[in-house]
């Protein structure tokens, strides 16, 4: 009688480590002295769906702060967020959320 | 003098015809500069490059600055996933933009009135950052506080520096403009 190993798939393929499945992302937009505040409140109303105090609020923590938290979630919804930031020229990042602000 | 007034869902642009033939030289610029291949093949545009639109291939980082504002890293902080997110995410915010630069031409190309849609509007006000984020990057503006510099000392700008703010400054009024007629439009229709 044979004693078959149990075969290893070891598909070549990029897999994420469970743990970034979980861990909520972040949506960063930092300042920049080129866009304008009308246009990045009108992005945050328009792409977002925030109502004008949210996007006005957000927009002057950026212009203040030099960055806002925009949105949280999952990392692929993070980076299509992001990629969306950065198609209306804003300058944005997605990060994972480690929580620090 | 330009003038910007709403129509109904449209807006309307008027221009004075210098201002739409800087407005046409420029905004070519820009669509060069967006279709310019990144592998060096002069010959074959980024938008007959399979092996990218495949996202097969690695994409450069742009080594010119203006060009990177346009398109940035995913995470500065993090070049690996950036690099990983440029290789599939690149191609196609780089086409988006250069789209929105072709809707502009196609307007400014017609006449010095234009009548603008809300989506055409849409990709005015895109096309305008973007060319006023290649100015600002060529103008060395890249805070508040070196933006005031080059307007505390305007004398101190070479002709053609001093061009290219005033352009600068053109175009901040007209996408300023814009971005709030729109929203105004879009409250009256919330008032409805």
């Amino acid at each position: 009688m044979s004693n078959p190993t149990t075969p290893v798939l070891e598909p070549d393929v990029d897999v994420r480590p469970v743990e970034d499945l979980a861990k909520p992302w972040r949506t960063v937009v930092f300042n920049d002295p080129v866009n304008l505040m009308s246009y990045v409140s009108f992005v945050f109303q328009s792409y977002f769906g925030y109502s004008e105090d949210k996007a006005d609020s957000l927009m002057l923590e950026v212009h203040e702060n030099g960055r806002s938290v925009v949105a949280t979630g999952g990392r692929e919804a993070m980076e299509r967020d992001t990629q969306a930031m950065h198609e209306y020229g804003l300058w944005a990042a997605c990060q994972p959320d480690s929580g620090s602000d | 003098m330009a003038a910007i007034d709403a129509r109904g869902d449209d807006i309307v642009l008027r221009l004075e015809d210098n201002e739409r033939s800087l407005m046409l030289t420029v905004f070519t610029d820009l669509a060069e500069l967006l279709s310019e291949a990144d592998d060096g093949d002069a010959d074959r545009p980024d938008s007959e490059n399979w092996e990218a639109r495949l996202r097969l291939v690695d994409r450069p980082r742009p080594e010119d600055p203006a060009l990177l504002r346009l398109l940035p890293d995913v995470d500065p902080d993090d070049e690996e996933r950036s690099a990983e997110f440029r290789r599939l995410t690149e191609y196609d915010l780089k086409q988006a933009k250069a789209h929105n630069v072709r809707i502009v031409l196609l307007g400014l190309s017609k006449s010095s009135d234009i009548t603008l849609t809300h989506d055409e509007v849409l990709a005015w006000m895109k096309g305008l950052n973007d060319l006023r984020l290649v100015f600002a990057v060529r103008l060395g503006i890249d805070s508040e506080e070196a933006q005031e510099e080059k307007y505390a000392h305007r004398e101190d700008l070479s002709e053609s520096e001093d061009l290219t703010l005033t352009l600068y400054d053109f175009l901040t009024w007209i996408q300023d403009r814009l971005t709030s007629t729109l929203l105004d439009q879009a409250q009256g229709d919330d008032e409805t």
